[in-house]
C-alpha cells in the first residue's frame, strides 16, 4: 500500500512488526476476529437492540400492507419487494449503531491505539452487521410469508435465507465505511441512507428479484443470473470498501 | 489566485457560438426523423447532455483517485468541479428525457434503462456533494469525498447492467436513425459545445473551491491540525 | 399548466402537420423539443449565474482575509 500519510505509516509499522512473525494474513484473520467477538459479546450483554431492530422490520412489514391494501394478489406479487425493503430500513438502524458505542465512549481512538489494523476493524465490523442482520431473517421472513399469503414449498427457506445473506452483506459492505465516516458527523441519520440508498439498488433490484423467483417459481431460470449480480456486487464492495476504509478512520 | 487559464474565456466563448450554430442547425436545418418527427430534435441537446455528463463523472472519479493519492487540494477542486457539473448536466438530462418521453410514448416517465440509471447517478452523486457540507476539517473533506466518490462511481455500471436485466422483459426501446449527415452535424457541433462549456465551468467551480479552501485556512487555522474533538 | 402550454402549442402545430404526415409518425413534438432546449439552455446560464455569483463572494472573502 503506498504511504499516504503518517498515521497510516505507523500503523502499518505496528502490524508489520507483529507480522513478521505470522505472517499478514493470519494477523488479519486473528485481528478481525477479536473485533468481531468483542462486538458479538457486547450484543449479546444487551440483547435489546436486535430485539427493537426486529420488532421495527415487523412494524415496517406491516406498514406495506397497509399501504397496498388487503388485496391478496397484490400484497403477494410485492411480497419479496416488501421483505428485501424491510431489510433495507432494518439496516440502517443497525448500521447507525455499529459506530456508536466507539463514537461516544472516544473508543474509535482507542481502538486505532491497539496494534489493530483499520483493515481488520472494517473487516469485525462488517461482519458482525452483517450477523447481525441475518440474524433478522428468522423473524421477518415467516411474518412475510404469512403476512402476504404467499405458498412457499419449505426448501424454498433455504434459497431464501441465502439470498437474504448475500443482500445483507451487499448492504454492509458499503454501509459500514459510511456508518464509520457518518458516526462523526451531526446528521449521521439522515447522511447514513442518503449515501447508502442510491448505491445499494442493485443489491435491492438482485435480491428482490431472485426472492420473487424463489416465492413464485422460477419458470425461466434466472434465478442464477440475479444471485451472480449479488454476489459480484458483495465481492466488489467487500473488497473495495476494505482497500478503503483506512482512509476513513485514520487522521490525515 | 495563482493560475488563471487564458483559455478559459476562450472556451467558454467557443462553446456559446458552437452550441448557437448547432441549436440552429440542429431545431431549423436537420431533416425530423422517419418516426418521431420534430421531437427527436431533442437529442441534439439530449446526447451531448449524457456524454459530457458522464465525462464529467469520469473525470470526477480520476480525480478522487488522485485525491487520496496525492492529498493535493487542486485534486480535490477538480473533484468537486466535475460533480457539479456532471450532476448539472445529469438534471438537464432526465429533463430533455421526460420531455422526449411524453409526446413518444404517452408518459412523462417510462423507465427507460439510461434514464433510470441517470436518476440513481444523480442521487449519487448529489450525495458525495451534500456529504461534503457536514464535514469541517478540509483533509477530511476531501478524503471522505474522494472515497464516496470512487464507491459511487465503481457502483454505475452494475446499476446500469441490472437495471437493465430489470426491464429486459418489457418494452423494447426505439432509438432515432442517425443516417442523415444533417444529423451527424448539430450533434458533433452540441457535443463538443457543451464540452469547452463544460471545461469553463469546471475551472471556474475548481477556483471557487481552491479560493474556499484557501480562506478556510487562513480564517480557522485551529482546524488544521486536526484535533480529536 | 406546463401541459396545457404545450398542449396549445401542439393543438396548432398538429394541425399544420396531420395533413402531410405519413401513418405511425408522432406529430406535435415541436413544443416538446422547444422547451427541452429552453430548459436547457436556462438550466446552463443559471448554473453560470451560480457560479459567477459563488465566485464574487469568495474573492471578496480572499481579499478581506
Amino acid at each position: 500500500m503506498p504511504e499516504l500519510s503518517p498515521s497510516l505509516a505507523t500503523s502499518t509499522v505496528r502490524s508489520e512488526a507483529s507480522s513478521r512473525d505470522q505472517g499478514f494474513l493470519r494477523v488479519l484473520l486473528r485481528e478481525t476476529w477479536t473485533i468481531l467477538r468483542k462486538d458479538l459479546l457486547l450484543e449479546w450483554r444487551s440483547r435489546s437492540r436486535l430485539v427493537a431492530v426486529l420488532l421495527f422490520g415487523v412494524v415496517t412489514l406491516l406498514l406495506f400492507s397497509f399501504a397496498v391494501g388487503p388485496d391478496t394478489i397484490m400484497l403477494r406479487a410485492g411480497a419479496a419487494g416488501f421483505l428485501v425493503l424491510g431489510l433495507l430500513l432494518s439496516s440502517t438502524l443497525a448500521l447507525s449503531e455499529s459506530f456508536r458505542l466507539e463514537q461516544e465512549e472516544r473508543g474509535l481512538e482507542g481502538l486505532l491505539l491497539l496494534p489493530i489494523d483499520s483493515t481488520a476493524l472494517y473487516y469485525g465490523k462488517a461482519l458482525g452487521n452483517t450477523l447481525f442482520l441475518f440474524l433478522l431473517a428468522p423473524l421477518l421472513t415467516p411474518v412475510a410469508l404469512v403476512l402476504y399469503a404467499v405458498d412457499m414449498e419449505p426448501v424454498g427457506i433455504l434459497k431464501l435465507l441465502g439470498l437474504w445473506a448475500l443482500a445483507a452483506a451487499g448492504l454492509t459492505a458499503p454501509g459500514t465505511l459510511y456508518a464509520a465516516m457518518t458516526s462523526r458527523l451531526q446528521s449521521q441519520d439522515v447522511l447514513l441512507p442518503l449515501l447508502l440508498f442510491p448505491l445499494v439498488v442493485p443489491v435491492l433490484l438482485g435480491s428482490v428479484k431472485s426472492m420473487a423467483l424463489v416465492l413464485t417459481g422460477d419458470a425461466m431460470g434466472q434465478l442464477g443470473s440475479w444471485t451472480l449480480l449479488l454476489l459480484v456486487f458483495d465481492v466488489i464492495y467487500w473488497s473495495l470498501c476494505g482497500i478503503l476504509f483506512h482512509h476513513v478512520i485514520e487522521e490525515p | 489566485m495563482a493560475s488563471r487559464f487564458p483559455w478559459e474565456k476562450a472556451s467558454l466563448i467557443f462553446g456559446l457560438v458552437l452550441l448557437a450554430i448547432g441549436t440552429y442547425i440542429g431545431l431549423f436545418v436537420s431533416p425530423p426523423e422517419r418516426h418521431m418527427g420534430d421531437v427527436q430534435r431533442i437529442m441534439y441537446v439530449h446526447l451531448p447532455s449524457a456524454w459530457n455528463g458522464m465525462l464529467c463523472y469520469t473525470g470526477a472519479f480520476v480525480a478522487a483517485i488522485g485525491s487520496l493519492w496525492t492529498g493535493r487540494r487542486k485534486w480535490d477542486a477538480a473533484l468537486v468541479g466535475m460533480a457539479e457539473m456532471g450532476i448539472v448536466l445529469n438534471a438537464l438530462l432526465l429533463v430533455q428525457g421526460s420531455l422526449w418521453a411524453r409526446p413518444t410514448w404517452g408518459v412523462w416517465w417510462d423507465w427507460d434503462v439510461r434514464l433510470t440509471t441517470s436518476l440513481i447517478m444523480l442521487l449519487l452523486f448529489s450525495g458525495v456533494l451534500a456529504l461534503r457540507s457536514f464535514v469541517d476539517e478540509p483533509e477530511r473533506r476531501a478524503t471522505w469525498t474522494a472515497i464516496a466518490a470512487i464507491i459511487s462511481y465503481v457502483d454505475v455500471p452494475l446499476v446500469y447492467f441490472c437495471v437493465r436485466w430489470w426491464r429486459s422483459l418489457h418494452q423494447v426501446q426505439s432509438s432515432p436513425e442517425t443516417v442523415d449527415t444533417m444529423m451527424v452535424v448539430p450533434l458533433r457541433l452540441n457535443s463538443f459545445a457543451f464540452l469547452f462549456l463544460a471545461i469553463f465551468f469546471i475551472l471556474r467551480r475548481a477556483r471557487i473551491e481552491l479560493l474556499r479552501r484557501r480562506f478556510q485556512e487562513v480564517a480557522e487555522p485551529e482546524k488544521r491540525e486536526v484535533v480529536h474533538a | 399548466m406546463l401541459e396545457g402550454i404545450l398542449g396549445a402549442l401542439s393543438a396548432t402545430v398538429a394541425v399544420a402537420q396531420q395533413s402531410a404526415a405519413p401513418e405511425g409518425v408522432v406529430t406535435s413534438g415541436w413544443p416538446y423539443a422547444i422547451a427541452a432546449y429552453t430548459i436547457t439552455g436556462l438550466g446552463l446560464a443559471a448554473y453560470a449565474w451560480s457560479l459567477a455569483n459563488r465566485l464574487k463572494e469568495a474573492n471578496k472573502e480572499e481579499r478581506e482575509s
